[in-house]
């Protein structure tokens, strides 16, 4: 219901006034009621703008002279007072010398900045190598500034407590008193083997002078070699020498020709991946194909088109099954020989569908296939492998056998005569034999039987332990040397690119000593380099890195009575179980022989397999871990599926990761009386029933890097010089260790990112890669361009659309925007995953080492890494795949056109610059990490602590922990910025090389604009053909 | 005046009497001004309690914990936290997310249900508006020193340099510092402004010396005049029309941080709705974990009656299951887009790496707050108060597991990792709630908890037609 309101009351009664004020209605009053009750105009007169300017002026001009006084501390650095000659500062130069190894010499270019050498190249004038090298050569530069290499030499003083200390003494005095020593005679040396022509010069001087010399390697390059040699009876090595650029259809018997089991990887990765560029469906049809058997599983194995597992006590019969098949289908045999060697196949039947098939392969392609052997085989399967070679006509084709040289001397024989007397004085050159050797000679019965023990070697290390002085050695790039390339072709020289760091001396230096010789090195090397080269000067020959050098080849050889000879109890496979395992024992990646076991880099470096960094473990079949688990319930080695396991959304681990570090259970290896402990890992791909130890870790006496890394497997070696071994068994001890792995996941999960195809669906498609994945059926965003090719789109549309201006990359306005693009392609088709590039990037770049405890953490810097994805054909929920096949994939900054870190960077610390690089302004950067976590590829990594200043188990003692040892910094690259902490970096695509080619292409155009016309070249403008434009290599 | 002709009542009216709506009112037991005002200035003038000396030398000790952890991460590096690649933002920014988020209870109650007229926000709008400002100061520490170098941290404002270098304006995390910066500025004006009138009755009654100085000092010389009212009241309107706006646009721009980003799981749209919604979902939770102990501990059960607690559990069934709803939506969308990377992220949210923070969060956040359809359980204070303890620790873990299932999965599995806290990251987060802490204690110690004027001015006797 609605009521009327009630009409307006009119104002009646008493009227009340406010104050006396109102009732007197004075101005004051009505001044007042006008402020008090205002609708607030009149309030607002009292600041003025001018006032308020004057006065924020005043308070912004304090603010600047508090602030004036807060600056960061300058340093000076100081020029030089007196250039030296040929040197221009800020230029680096460049020297041709190599690095010894005993993988023949390796040729390399080596950069040096203002006397300090930075980074290692390879030497593109040994074609072989086409300029590449190999991990190890990129890491060796570090050891020349290793703080704990020797610096200088020692005289050992025992304690009682039987820890040695070392008191440095002068070089000069230990000279004195070896040549005192020898003297005495019954000298022997103990060496490792060697390619250098100036030591083998030398050892013949000194054999004449009466001095024993041996020779040991625990990973012997040329035991395949000396035992075709004898075998055939030849009265030389045989060295197996492969050509694969002219091979189709390669078998590989355990051989792992790609990897650091050979010598010659890198001729191998060479020739080998050239047969796999494919740049169109035509080169698709000529790819070589590769067959693999092996008990490990190799980069070799990794790259195989066919992959057999096989155990490394079945490899004899095998090889026998396969010569069979090869020479009866080749007729190259007759009954006799046939019926033989289907005996000795007899252990390896199961896989007769395999061999028949590869056999008929290698058929196919007659002088154009290979069968390849490994180096650590026994002699039968060299000598089988060299009668198949000859069957296919390979021979001189796809494979040459050159003659080589070998000392007969072994460690064994030198033991013996140490005991009986007949040495008593010792002289170790490098190698590490005390370390290598522990497992089958007691060094400390014959260190009391020796009466005088020198050691030369770069640290000091295990076999210092025995000597009483150690000399120490110094790098190659503080010598002169002289040596041969693995396949004898070419002579390289050693020259130092700056004098010795410490109180060093050389191999040769010390040889020459022993010999009583005049002269120093460089006389020596010159007189050398005269007598091998008809009249070339020496100087050319320095600047160019290489000299010609005829190998000789082996005349054909009829292999059969020597196959004959071979005893079908040799060709035997061991019956294998749990309880009797084959060990296979293989060198390190990080760590080879042990002889970088000090190096950080190499340490860090993911192995390209297992992924393992810091450490080595024991690797065992997926099999054999299943069977573990089963008898050792608690062994605690692979983790509970979980729930995404079972329903296949995720492949499971292989090894169980506790907060993401991987914990690995401890077992005790019993061979025979022989034992050692170390971790398990499961590898995929492995052979069921073999173990695969590795070598060069677990060493007591190394530096600060190596301490406490790894388990040392030498205890198992039987001094037979194999590296296979029988009868082996596992035994938990119920302890864990922590391993640092730097990829937990192995599986790609189905999603599109190595993207591959078998030569007959990229035949059929080309352009595969574009139409897989999730983009090739999301919308484009090139809105109109949509149907242009990429390289126009490339360069005319916006990024993204976006609104920021877009580079003009016409040729026209190439002054403004820049006339490149760059662009880098990895062609995974060739990627053996070597993860030498990932040594190289760091020894570029500055790239710090962080340590194990930090790469636990997730830490690493590493600015390219390499990926390394399984699969297998068929996975079933929460299995571990046995037969897997490799990919992998090196992964640096993408330089995205359209980078998301850049859009999410809130102080502009990462562009893109006009040449498409996405740059990285450290100086800028704060460090919100915001770039890293909306990088789609993770590389980006972060300085969670100052790397590059303080010690790696001193990052957590902050200011308070010890500086780095400045001699480390010696080795970095001038060029680059040394980021400190608290800051994000990647690759820049090495933008200091590339700012270098430009001002050289420049600097030569100008040269040549003034040659030609006479007229300063200053204003020239490089010319548009100077691009290329093909699709791969940008 | 024309005539209104009489329309026969109803049958039904006739019978029925029906019954005065009558609001249940805000302060109890007919209490006067004098007792409102005797109550909150007494907790100020009284003598210092011996508890509020224990439990603010205990919060005292927990905060030297960020102090000391900051200290160490400045002085060592950001690697002493547990942060790693592919992780790069791990505790900090999920415990900045946290703190912001509480904030937002204070500007929504001081602010918005200002504007709604909803007059049981008197009071509870002090507390929690303290609240708000020291959850800010909180959540500032984080995103402040997760930086790699904290001393370059001024390049984030638009300050000009010799460097002519301008910050990005197109990343996240310069909006953040521009709605973080912002929402500190108003929540602290509004916080202080709405005091000014408290703080002259406190002036005014205060016997000591220093008391009549700090007080009169920030009364800023309130003399209650009509223009001061007139121009308070103004004022308080403008504030809350301004802050309105930032109760959404501060956690929507927090959200960016993730929403903006290209991650599975983080490039979603629903982010600001769902993160708003949990943003006052955490912020009720921790306002009923605070002001439960505090109506308990001061008597303030006629002030804080049942209503408030039954509305603001209410608002915090509401939010949560808003947050529920989010979470569910999230699922479905991944399975509806068909993006192969978003849905993994999903299901290994649920079921991956991480699954049981997922769990906690989602029994936390969605399934404890169903038990506030239970009036029994809304009057249960003890229970209330434990459940609201149960949504500040889900809407930690909600923020947890947005951050770290993504970063730690995403789009390359060779790079998946995980992350673990080091004690430092515990220990600097643990002792933000003790700073938190102090300042509460020492609010509740030197300033009026709540607005003695706007209670006022809700109870029966501001209304002078109250009896009819």
């Amino acid at each position: 219901m609605i009521k009327e309101s009630n009409p307006p009351e009119l104002p009646v009664g008493k009227e009340y006034w406010k104050s006396l004020d109102s009732l007197a209605e004075t101005p004051g009053f009505e001044d007042w009621v006008s402020r008090e009750f205002p609708e607030g105009a009149s309030m607002l007169d009292g600041v003025q703008r001018r006032s308020f300017v004057k006065l924020m002026a005043a308070s912004f001009g304090l603010a600047g002279l508090g602030m004036t006084g807060c600056r960061r501390p300058e340093h000076v650095i100081l020029p030089y007072g007196k250039s030296p000659e040929e040197l221009i500062p800020g230029v680096p130069a460049y020297y041709a010398t190599s690095q010894p190894s005993s993988r023949g010499y390796i040729p390399l270019i080596v950069e040096s900045h203002q006397g300090r050498p930075t980074k290692v190249e390879g030497n593109p004038s040994y074609l072989p190598y086409g300029g590449s090298t190999d991990i190890y050569s990129q890491a060796s530069v570090l050891d020349l500034y290793d703080p704990d290499r020797a610096q200088g030499s020692f005289s050992r003083q025992s304690l009682k407590s039987g820890v040695n200390r070392w008191k440095k003494v002068s070089t000069s005095s230990i000279l004195e008193s070896l040549t005192e020593e020898v003297s005495n005679g019954k000298v022997a040396l103990l060496a490792n083997h060697s390619h250098s022509l100036t030591r083998q010069s030398l050892i013949q001087k000194a054999k004449a002078k009466g001095i024993k010399f041996f020779e040991h390697d625990v990973v012997d390059y040329c035991s395949a070699e000396r035992q075709l040699g004898k075998a055939l009876g030849a009265k030389l090595g045989m060295r197996a020498v492969p050509k694969l650029g002219s091979a189709k259809r390669v078998l590989s018997l355990d051989n792992d020709f790609l990897g650091n089991r050979e010598a010659n990887e890198l001729a191998n990765s060479k020739s080998f991946m050239g047969g796999r560029k494919v740049l169109n469906p035509g080169d698709a049809k000529k790819m070589n194909r590769l067959y693999v058997v092996e008990a490990d599983l190799s980069r070799t194995g990794g790259v195989a088109d066919h992959r057999l597992r096989l155990d490394s006590s079945a490899m004899t019969a095998f090889a026998s099954l396969v010569a069979a098949e090869l020479l009866s289908k080749t007729k190259a045999a007759d009954g006799a020989l046939l019926t033989h060697l289907k005996k000795l196949g007899a252990g390896a039947k199961e896989h007769q569908a395999w061999a028949s098939e590869t056999v008929a392969d290698l058929l196919s392609r007659p002088k154009q296939s290979v069968v390849l052997a490994g180096s650590h085989l026994p002699k039968e399967v060299q000598l089988l492998s060299y009668a198949m070679n000859r069957a296919l006509g390979s021979i001189g084709q796809t494979i040459d056998y050159i003659e080589t040289n070998y000392t007969d001397g072994s460690i064994d024989s030198l033991a013996k005569l140490v005991k009986d007397g007949e040495v008593e004085r010792l002289i170790i050159l490098g190698g590490n034999p005390v370390y290598h050797t522990k497992g089958f000679i007691n060094w400390e019965e014959l260190s009391k039987k020796l009466k005088y023990v020198l050691r030369l070697g770069s640290s000091i290390d295990e076999s210092s332990q025995i000597a009483d002085h150690h000399l120490g050695q110094s790098h190659y790039l503080e010598s002169w040397d002289l040596g041969l390339t693995w396949d004898k072709s070419v002579v390289v020289p050693v020259q130092p690119l700056l004098a010795p760091l410490f109180d060093t001396i050389s191999e040769t230096s010390l040889l020459s000593h022993l010999i009583g010789e005049k002269g120093d090195d460089y006389s020596r090397v010159k007189d050398l380099h005269k007598s091998l080269s008809s009249g070339s000067k020496f100087d050319d020959f320095l600047r160019l890195g290489s000299l010609d050098y005829k190998a000789v080849r082996v005349n054909d050889i009829d292999p059969k009575p020597a196959i004959i000879a071979i005893k079908p109890k040799q060709a035997k496979p061991a019956t294998l179980s749990a309880d009797q395992l084959d060990v296979l024992i293989i060198p390190d990646f990080h760590a080879h022989d042990g002889q970088y076991s000090n190096n950080g880099w190499m340490q860090e470096c993911p192995d390209p397999i297992s992924k393992l960094t810091w450490d080595n473990a024991l690797l065992i079949s997926p099999v054999l871990a299943k069977e573990l688990e089963a008898k050792h319930p608690d062994i605690g080695l692979l983790p509970q599926p979980t729930m995404l396991n079972k329903s296949g959304q995720i492949a499971p681990d292989v090894a169980q990761f506790d907060g993401g570090k991987q914990k690995a259970p401890v077992v005790i290896v019993n061979l025979g009386d022989r034992k050692i402990e170390a971790p398990l890992y499961v590898q995929p791909g492995l052979a069921d029933y073999t173990v695969v130890a590795t070598l060069g870790f677990g060493r007591t006496h190394v530096g600060r890097v190596g301490q406490g890394t790894g388990y040392d497997s030498t205890p198992l070696l039987d001094g037979t010089g194999s590296l296979t071994l029988k009868g082996a068994s596992l035994e938990p001890t119920g302890r864990f260790q922590i391993l640092a792995n730097v990829q937990e996941h192995w599986s790609m999960e189905g999603r599109a990112i190595v993207r591959e195809a078998n030569a007959d669906e990229y035949i059929s498609d080309p352009e595969f890669a574009d139409h897989m994945g999730a983009e090739s059926h999301s919308p484009p965003m090139w809105g109109k361009d949509q149907n242009k090719s990429l390289e126009e789109k490339a360069t005319s549309t916006p990024r993204g659309n976006s609104a920021y201006e877009h580079p003009d990359h016409t040729y026209e306005k190439s002054d403004v925007f820049g006339i490149h693009q760059w662009g880098m392609t990895i062609d995974l088709n060739q990627c053996t995953g070597c993860s030498a590039c990932v040594v190289a990037c760091q020894s570029e770049n500055n790239i710090p080492v962080v340590g194990k405890d930090q790469v636990l953490r997730g830490r690493e810097m590493h600015w390219i890494r390499l990926d390394r994805y399984f699969s297998s054909t068929a996975r079933d929920g929460a299995e571990i795949p046995s037969d897997v096949q490799v990919s992998f994939q090196g992964v640096a900054c993408m330089h995205c056109e359209t980078a998301p870190c850049e859009s999410v960077c809130p102080v502009n610390a990462t562009v893109h610059d006009e040449e498409g690089l996405n740059a990285m302004a450290y100086n800028r950067c704060v460090g919100t990490r915001y770039c890293a976590n909306n990088c789609p590829y993770k590389v980006r990594r972060f300085n969670f602590f100052d790397w590059n200043k303080r010690k790696t188990d001193e990052l957590y003692q902050g200011p308070i922990g010890d500086k780095n040892d400045s001699l480390v910094d010696m080795g970095k690259n001038p060029d680059v910025t040394v980021r400190m902490r608290g800051i994000m970096e990647k690759c820049t695509y090495c933008v200091q090389r590339i700012q270098e080619s430009k001002i050289r292409t420049k600097v030569n155009a100008q040269r040549s604009a003034k040659l030609e016309s006479g007229e300063d070249g200053a204003g020239v403008k490089l010319e548009k053909s100077d691009l290329k434009s093909s699709r791969w290599d940008y | 005046m024309s005539e209104v002709k009489e329309v026969e009542e109803h049958e039904i009216l006739k019978k029925v009497d029906p019954a005065p709506w009558k609001d249940v009112p805000l302060v109890l037991n007919n209490r006067d001004y004098k007792w409102v005002t005797d109550k909150i200035c007494g907790i100020v003038e009284s003598k210092t309690p011996t508890w509020w000396w224990w439990c603010f030398i205990t919060a005292l000790c927990i905060a030297s914990f960020t102090g000391m952890g900051l200290v160490y991460l400045v002085s060592t590096g950001v690697g002493v936290w547990g942060n790693n690649n592919p992780v790069n933002w791990g505790w900090a920014i999920v415990n900045f997310v946290f703190w912001i988020g509480i904030g937002h209870a204070g500007t929504l109650i001081s602010a918005v249900l200002c504007l709604l007229k909803q007059k049981w926000r008197t009071s509870i709008n002090r507390a929690s508006e303290a609240m708000t400002v020291f959850a800010v100061l909180c959540a500032g520490i984080f995103p402040l020193f997760h930086v790699g170098r904290v001393w370059f941290a001024w390049w984030l404002f638009p300050i000009p340099n010799a460097n002519a270098i301008w910050p990005q304006f197109r990343s996240p995390l310069e909006w953040d510092v521009f709605a973080v910066s912002t929402y500190a500025t108003v929540s602290i004006l509004f916080w202080y402004m709405g005091m000014i009138p408290d703080m002259a009755v406190l002036r005014d009654r205060a016997t000591e010396t220093w008391r009549k100085y700090f007080y009169g000092f920030f009364a800023m010389g309130w003399r209650n005049a009509n223009n001061h009212w007139r121009n308070f009241e103004m004022a308080y309107l403008l504030l809350a029309g301004l802050s309105t706006p930032l109760v959404l646009s501060v956690h929507t721009i927090v959200s960016f941080d993730f929403a903006v980003a290209n991650l599975p799981g983080w490039h979603t749209t629903i982010f600001p709705p769902y993160f708003v919604a949990g943003a006052i979902f955490s912020g009720f939770g921790m306002v009923l974990t605070l002001l439960l102990p505090v109506r308990a501990v001061f008597g303030l059960r006629d002030l804080i009656t049942q209503k408030h607690i039954d509305n603001m559990c209410m608002i915090t069934l509401a939010t949560g299951s808003l947050v529920g709803y989010a979470y569910a939506m999230e699922f479905f969308i991944a399975w509806y887009g068909a993006n192969s990377y978003e849905g993994f992220a999903f299901i290994n949210r649920a079921f991956g790496n991480y699954w049981w923070s997922y769990w906690i969060m989602v029994s936390c956040n969605v399934i404890c707050p169903q038990l506030f359809w239970f009036k029994k359980i809304r009057q249960n204070t003890p229970l209330v108060w434990i459940i609201s303890i149960f949504v500040n620790v889900g809407m930690w873990f909600e923020r947890f597991v947005i951050a770290n299932t993504t970063l730690s999965r995403d789009f390359l599995p060779s790079s998946w990792g995980y992350y673990s806290p080091t004690v430092v990251d515990i220990f600097t987060f643990f002792g933000t709630f003790g700073f938190f802490s102090v300042l509460f204690l020492l609010f509740l110690r030197f300033l009026p908890l709540m607005p003695m004027c706007e209670v006022k001015s809700v109870m029966p006797q501001a209304d002078p037609h109250a009896d009819h």
